[in-house]
């Protein structure tokens, strides 16, 4: 009869506070469930376990498993901690009872610890003092009533790998993302090293080699006794000489492609496990590449950015943008109407002047120097009179009479002395000098919103830079799992590299495999042929016994050889069959078909598994669900193909924790056909809004028509820290 | 006299600022790539030309202390650009009678004394639009120097004066 936990009773470890009774599950053979939300105490409940076998517990913290000693502190129910005062003791335990046909056993592993400080926090390590660590064993016969101590520390170990072997307890003790490594496909050696567990094969190898060594044997004495009767003794001796060379020929050869195959396992197994690596490789690679183009446009941006911001005052004073001269509209009108006047009065004057001094003169209606010798200029080039508004083509009458005027003699060069001084270029200079700033001011207020807007577009460009930074921040923070995201792509270079390399050097061992074969085939033919020359040689005179012996102690290898790998292959597609019995059952509540999984002998000897469709097409990236289905599987296949049915128990937490509801159904309709009792660990069917915590598929479970044996419900108060404890419910 | 040498005598001068508006200069020019917190004009001149645009705006000119209470700086005739030169000057022919003189023709026929009586009018009168408006620029500093890190400060505080003289009209 299989083992069965019966009980498993914890004592203010972690979460469970108070004595064991207060912290009691009673499980039965079947299915047992434990439902808890996140931090209800379903890993600490794990943790009770890798106690008793490995006196290790996982630190949820470091996300690594270490001893009991170095974290004992930690391992007490805070509450218990804080509930004590210097000098007394909590005692912190975990006890477990379980029976097989015969006896049942009860394991406690615990210590008390006793408060020697209140300085600091109540968990540091400084204020507790470690009394003791007890590992009690006893153990009673079904039929009597007492436990009995068990003293002898083998014999407590022996009871503990009764609960679950310790070579099978990776098949049966696990927590969610072991499952992956419990048949680890990218580990060819793990199917093949589960088969040897599981089938006699090691015991068959035993028998092999004393077989060979006994057919040595018989050779030997059978070629001593030729030797002695041989009728050409020499040319016997050449020939056993000769076999006796290619024989070691053969030796060296096998040790050779021994080695070739461990090369070439090992290359693979490299590749395998760089193959994750390299995508994240190449990627990391890529988004470092990504990352410091934008940390260069983000640099260009922010200078850009500054340059604009040092310049924008610069565009009051700048004539090109002329900001200075806003609101200052009338200011042209005024400054010409001023210089109209001026300009009046002066030609008023002078004509006055010439009139005064040249009344013979024609007067003219222009002012003096008006137009003046720029406009002139203009006029002549145009052809027109822009005065009258009237053509003035090249040559004609009134062409001719503006190239009179623009020729006429300045008025300053005969009316010197009329004024004191004469300012009159002074003001044209400034009008004309203006001209920047005057031209401009109609359109100041469209330049500074343009400017806006050229300022937003500055800034949107950053923050769309800084966006796209911090998203490859994120992936590569991701990828990295680090904040370190600066440091070189060295490493990731040297795994691009060392996968390149292990490819080259599992091509280069795939090479010698098949060429050590042929050589192997070829020593082998030789051998042959060297023994059938042998026989003839031999003579008729050797004791048959000699022969018999000889012939019936190969007969007897050969057949040790071939049940070996018969045996192999055998356990080989039961495995397959079995593993597709339970995929296919695993699977069937899904609506896409898991596919078929396949296992494949490669060159090396090692085992690989292979998902395909109906058509032998090869299955590639399916689900995480699916993935951890299709390992399920095989671990149920490992259990069951065995045939003698599994004897220990399962004990997993939270091992369906990337599983749909379809997924979850199907796992527990599966897996009372191959463990007698299971205990799973999960918190998928919990649901807070529900009544009684248990989503559809949890209330399916509880339902008298489900096989389900036990459900326990496992819920925390949201209070602080040292009031938190697991309060357990059973339900079914 | 001649134009030319109307302008040299004009542009050869300093104008001069009241030294109670140091502080406030400093933190709003950038002397020689000095950053402040604060967004900045570059040469001394920038904010001069500035505040002298802002006492224009609200025609305001306010008289500088003693002499010893200031302090001068670039002439006239190095300020950059050249035009934005002239284009104060426009500004101030456009207000003759704010220079003392009814028409610009009163200029052609002044003694050299009388002319450069004149060009000191017309520095002063810079000197008092800007003094007028390093006085508004100052209070709009004291009541709010956060505004003064708002990028388009200069621009805005323009803006508001256009407009507070539109409505006063």
């Amino acid at each position: 009869m299989a083992s069965i936990i019966n009980k498993i009773s914890l004592q203010n470890f972690f979460n469970y506070y108070g004595s064991y009774d207060a912290n009691t599950y009673d499980f039965k053979e079947g299915i047992n469930i434990v439902v808890a939300d996140n931090g209800a105490g379903k890993s600490k409940l794990f943790n009770a376990l890798l106690w008793v076998f490995y006196n290790e517990l996982l630190d949820s913290d470091l996300k690594i498993r270490r001893n009991i000693e170095s974290m004992a502190v930690k391992t007490i129910s805070d509450m218990a901690k804080n509930e004590v005062s210097i000098g007394e003791s909590v005692d912190c335990g975990v006890r477990i009872e379980f029976q097989d046909s015969r006896f049942t056993y009860q394991i406690e592993k615990k210590f008390s610890a006793t408060k020697i400080s209140d300085k600091g926090n109540m968990t540091d390590v400084g204020c507790w003092e470690i009394n003791s660590y007890d590992f009690e064993v006893s153990r009673k016969d079904n039929m009597l009533l007492r436990f009995k101590p068990i003293f002898e520390e083998n014999e407590k170990n022996e009871i503990v790998n009764k609960l679950i072997r310790k070579d099978l307890r990776q098949y049966s003790f696990f927590q969610g993302e072991e499952v992956e490594d419990i048949i680890d496909f990218s580990k060819k050696q793990s199917i093949k090293e589960a088969v040897r567990k599981i089938t006699n094969i090691s015991k068959i190898e035993e028998l092999e080699k004393l077989s060979f060594a006994l057919r040595e044997k018989a050779e030997n004495d059978y070629n001593r006794k030729s030797k002695e009767n041989a009728k050409n003794a020499q040319e016997l001796e050449q020939k056993l000489t000769a076999k006796e060379k290619f024989k070691k020929q053969l030796e060296e050869e096998k040790d050779k492609l021994e080695v070739y195959k461990k090369n070439h396992s090992e290359a693979k197994q490299e590749s395998y496990d760089l193959e994750d690596k390299i995508q994240n490789s190449e990627k990391k690679i890529e988004l470092k590449e990504k990352r410091k183009e934008l940390l260069r446009q983000q640099k260009n941006a922010r200078n850009d950015y500054e340059k604009f911001l040092d310049g924008i005052n610069a565009r009051f004073f700048d004539g090109n943008f002329s900001w200075i001269a806003m609101g200052l509209n009338d200011l042209p009108y005024s400054f010409l109407g001023k210089k109209s006047n001026y300009l009046d009065v002066v030609a008023e004057k002078k004509t006055l002047y010439r009139l005064k001094n040249n009344p013979e003169e024609l007067s003219t209606v222009l002012p003096l120097d008006m137009p003046d010798t720029m406009t002139l200029d203009k006029m002549l080039q145009d052809g027109h009179c822009h005065v009258c508004d009237r053509k003035a083509e090249k040559d004609s009458e009134a062409w001719n009479y503006i190239l009179k005027l623009k020729n006429r003699p300045s008025s300053n060069q005969s009316e010197n002395q009329l004024f004191k001084n004469d300012f009159k270029s002074f003001f044209e200079e400034i009008q004309l000098q203006s001209q920047p700033f005057t031209g401009k001011i109609n359109s100041v207020e469209e330049s500074i919103s343009n400017s806006i807007q050229k300022l937003n577009e500055h800034k949107a460009r950053i923050t769309k830079l800084s966006d796209r930074l911090k998203s490859n921040q994120n992936e590569l923070k991701e990828l990295l799992k680090s904040d370190d995201i600066d440091a070189s792509t060295e490493d990731e270079r040297n795994i691009l590299n060392s996968y390149e390399g292990a490819i080259k050097r599992a091509t280069q061992a795939e090479g010698r495999i098949i060429r050590s074969k042929d050589t192997i085939k070829e020593l082998l033919k030789k051998i042959s042929g060297i023994d059938e020359e042998l026989e003839k040689l031999r003579g008729t005179d050797v004791p048959t016994e000699y022969k018999e012996a000889f012939e019936l102690l190969t007969d007897i290898s050969d057949a040790i050889t071939n049940t070996r790998e018969n045996t192999f292959r055998n356990m080989l597609e039961r495995l397959e069959q079995f593993s597709n019995r339970h995929f296919k059952n695993l699977v069937k509540y899904n609506e896409l078909s898991g596919g078929i999984l396949k296992f494949k002998q490669t060159l090396s000897d090692t085992i690989e598994l292979d998902v395909v469709d109906g058509n032998n097409n090869i299955i590639s990236g399916s689900s995480e669900g699916f993935q951890r289905m299709k390992k399920l599987a095989v671990v149920m296949a490992i259990i069951s193909a065995k045939g003698s049915g599994f004897n220990y128990p399962m004990f997993a937490d939270a091992p369906l924790s990337t599983f749909g509801k379809g997924f979850i159904k199907s796992f527990f309709e599966e897996i009372p056909n191959v463990f007698p009792q299971s205990i799973i660990l999960i918190n998928n069917i919990y649901d807070a809004e529900s009544d009684n915590k248990l989503d559809d598929v949890g209330n399916d479970l509880l339902s008298n028509d489900s096989h389900v044996s036990t459900l326990y419900l496992n819920e925390v108060e949201d209070v602080p820290q040292v009031e938190r404890r697991t309060i357990i419910s059973k339900l079914k | 006299m001649d134009s030319q040498e109307l302008k040299n005598r004009i542009f050869s001068k300093r104008p001069r600022y009241a030294n109670i508006y140091k502080d406030l200069i400093a933190s709003l020019a950038n002397k020689g790539n000095r950053k402040t917190e604060y967004i900045q004009f570059g040469p001394i001149y920038q904010i001069y030309i500035y505040a002298f645009f802002i006492g224009v705006h609200r025609n305001e000119r306010v008289s500088l202390p003693s002499r010893e209470s200031t302090t001068d700086f670039l002439e006239l005739g190095k300020w950059k650009p050249d035009s934005l030169v002239h284009f104060i000057l426009m500004t101030l022919f456009s207000r003759n009678s704010e220079l003392g003189i009814s028409k610009w023709n009163e200029l052609e026929d002044m003694e050299e004394a009388d002319i450069d009586s004149f060009v000191r009018i017309v520095i002063k009168t810079i000197e008092e639009y800007a003094n007028a408006g390093f006085s508004y620029l100052q209070s709009r500093f004291d009541e709010d120097r956060n505004v003064f890190n708002e990028t388009y400060v200069f621009a805005d505080i323009l803006k508001d004066v256009i407009e507070e003289t539109i409505e006063t009209e």
